[in-house]
């Protein structure tokens, strides 16, 4: 099925918390490693840091809340504000299940958050009808 | 003067051979590393590696030859087509002016590149007619 976010990552600091990829190509601390390098470096050149960046035909999506970033890619076609919503929409889901309070003196167990991908299932699998909408 | 391409970096592999920058907030090597690094990461997730990326509300775009990169940054409203466009007028004039065979044998001696910038004058200072009709 095809949808709108193919792969999240949710990362806190320079570490991957959650992630749903569907076909992975790298290794997902790599990964990590690689975004938190960008975006630390994005802020020498601006303080609000990365926002989006665009890799093969695939479009990367960076939201930011506290200390955790949260990334999904699409088809570039897919249009930016659908994308940023869909990504709010699980910053909000994420922060409802596990506030940030939560993370305080958190031992580092992401075990704790692999039952996440229950409640975004709808985001990550919608119907196509809806990823016709964000197209055109 | 509003200019089209705000700002313009030639790099060879991972060293920036040549620059072309209206305020510099970052060191030219360590620009060049940074850029370097994501490109080599992102050909990890797609062989024809990065496009472009946005920083804050600036978008900084890829253009590649043989083992020479091209990267322009412009304001996010200016059109990409526009900006790659201007990416290849420029990537042809360097390879006119300096071409591929000067680089098999080079010393690294980029002082001898320095003359570029008398060439790319009229692409990096366009006209606002140019400027408006990109965004509107």
């Amino acid at each position: 099925m095809i949808k709108i976010l193919e792969d999240l990552w949710i990362m806190k600091d320079s570490l991957v918390v959650f992630k749903k990829v569907s076909n992975e190509k790298i290794n997902d601390q790599l990964f990590g490693g690689f975004m938190s390098a960008i975006e630390s470096i994005s802020r020498t050149l601006d303080k609000s840091g990365i926002s989006n960046l665009q890799i093969g035909d695939k479009k990367f999506y960076f939201i930011k809340r506290e200390n955790f970033m949260f990334i999904g890619n699409s088809i570039k076609i897919v249009k930016e504000k659908d994308i940023l919503q869909e990504l709010n929409l699980i910053a909000n889901k994420f922060f409802s299940l596990y506030p940030i309070e939560k993370f305080e003196n958190w031992n580092g167990d992401i075990s704790l958050l692999t039952d996440f991908e229950n409640y975004i299932k709808e985001t990550l699998d919608p119907s196509f009808g809806k990823l016709k909408s964000s197209i055109w | 003067m509003l200019n089209f391409l705000e700002d313009l970096w030639i790099m060879k592999e991972s060293l920036v051979i040549f620059k072309r920058v209206s305020s510099e907030k970052i060191n030219e090597q360590l620009f060049g590393g940074f850029m370097s690094a994501i490109e080599s990461i992102s050909e990890t997730l797609d062989t024809s590696g990065i496009s472009n990326l946005q920083i804050g509300n600036k978008k900084f775009y890829f253009l590649k030859r043989k083992n020479f990169m091209f990267i322009g940054n412009s304001n996010e409203s200016i059109k990409e087509k526009e900006i790659l466009k201007e990416l290849n007028i420029i990537a042809n004039k360097f390879f006119n002016l300096f071409p591929m065979e000067k680089f098999e044998n080079w010393n690294g001696d980029i002082n001898s590149l320095l003359e570029f910038q008398k060439h790319i004058k009229n692409s990096l200072e366009l006209e606002l007619e140019k400027l408006k009709e990109s965004l509107w």
